[in-house]
């Protein structure tokens, strides 16, 4: 395996001396490109309270494209499909390398806390999410304490 | 009996074993050179793109640029002697490409950003080029940012 960019050594570095309050991302000790990352779910969300589980992955080319990120959690969003992905458009179309791992994050954390089905990925969700918006809630709640409960130590 | 069998099954596979072999063979032959025609056509697309580039964007030492900087806008701090592509600090001597927007970058971490046809600048969405036509999938450039870029 080629040596790992000085960029990414860096951030790896930031991202465990100055965490993220909310949020966690740590390498793999055999991939140091691939990360286990959790996210609270934001207060006053219908995600508060669970503990959200992603994959992060940084390609060959990164920073010049995105990392590749995806929910391992269960989760009821209208804009997180039923495989976990994605629908960001900083993770797509308006990447830029001055974003880093960090950034994302918390995008993604921003995502959870402001649901926009009008830019759906789970169109059923969404579609839910319109006609009735409490219900929606209600239901994002139910999967929060189902899928994305804290381990009790 | 059963040897009959065998040999029979011989007499069938071996053939078309053979055959596959064959067509494999063929279609990688045949792929191999285009994949590579393929590359150099991209290659070639991306040295013209920074030719494009050094015509209007000229790199220069890191120091060279800071002293026009500070000249044409009196009182600006650099708060940024950090490119933030690579997460490097800028050396006096740094080979860099100071944009319109007043950002700067590496020479190096720019021009494989741009020549991967990304023609807006990193941190603000302004094209690079000045002038240039935004394409339909980058953002105006008069929108905010999409994040908050906390570095
Ligand atoms: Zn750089
Ligand atoms: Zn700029």
């Amino acid at each position: 395996m080629a040596a790992l960019p000085k960029r990414i050594v860096k951030e790896t570095e930031r991202l465990s001396k100055e965490p993220v309050p909310g949020i966690s991302a740590v390498p793999h000790d055999d991939n140091l490109r691939y990360f286990d990352v959790t996210i609270d779910g934001p207060s006053q969300s219908p995600y508060e309270g669970g503990l959200f589980r992603l994959e992060l992955f940084l390609p060959d080319d990164y920073p010049m494209t995105p990392p590749k990120v995806r929910f391992l959690t269960k989760i009821y969003h209208p804009n997180i499909d039923r495989l976990g992905r994605i629908c960001l458009d900083v993770l797509k179309s308006n990447w830029s390398p001055a974003l880093q791992i960090r950034t994302i994050l918390l995008s993604i954390q921003a995502l959870l806390g402001a649901p926009n089905p009008d830019d759906p990925l789970a169109n059923d969700v969404a579609q839910a999410w319109k006609e009735d918006q409490s219900k929606a809630i209600e239901t994002a709640k139910q999967w929060t304490a189902q899928h994305a409960a804290r381990p009790t130590a | 009996m059963f040897q009959n069998e065998s040999r029979s099954a011989v007499i069938v596979i071996l053939p078309s074993l053979f055959a596959l072999v064959v067509v494999v063979l063929l279609v990688v032959v045949c792929l191999l050179p285009r994949f590579s025609r393929g590359d150099r056509a991209i290659k070639k697309h991306q040295q013209k793109r920074i030719e494009c580039l050094n015509s209007k964007v000229k790199a220069e030492q890191f120091v060279d640029w800071a002293k026009k900087e500070q000249r044409s806008r009196p009182g600006s701090s650099f708060s940024t002697v950090l490119c933030v592509i690579c997460l490097e600090d800028f050396t006096e001597s740094s080979q860099i490409r100071g944009l319109g927007c007043h950002h700067v970058f590496h020479q190096e971490c720019l021009d494989n950003w741009f020549s991967r046809w990304n023609e807006y600048c990193p941190l603000c969405h302004r094209p690079i080029i000045p002038g240039a036509k935004r394409t339909r999938k980058s953002r105006r450039w008069d929108e905010p940012p999409p994040v908050a870029f906390m570095i």
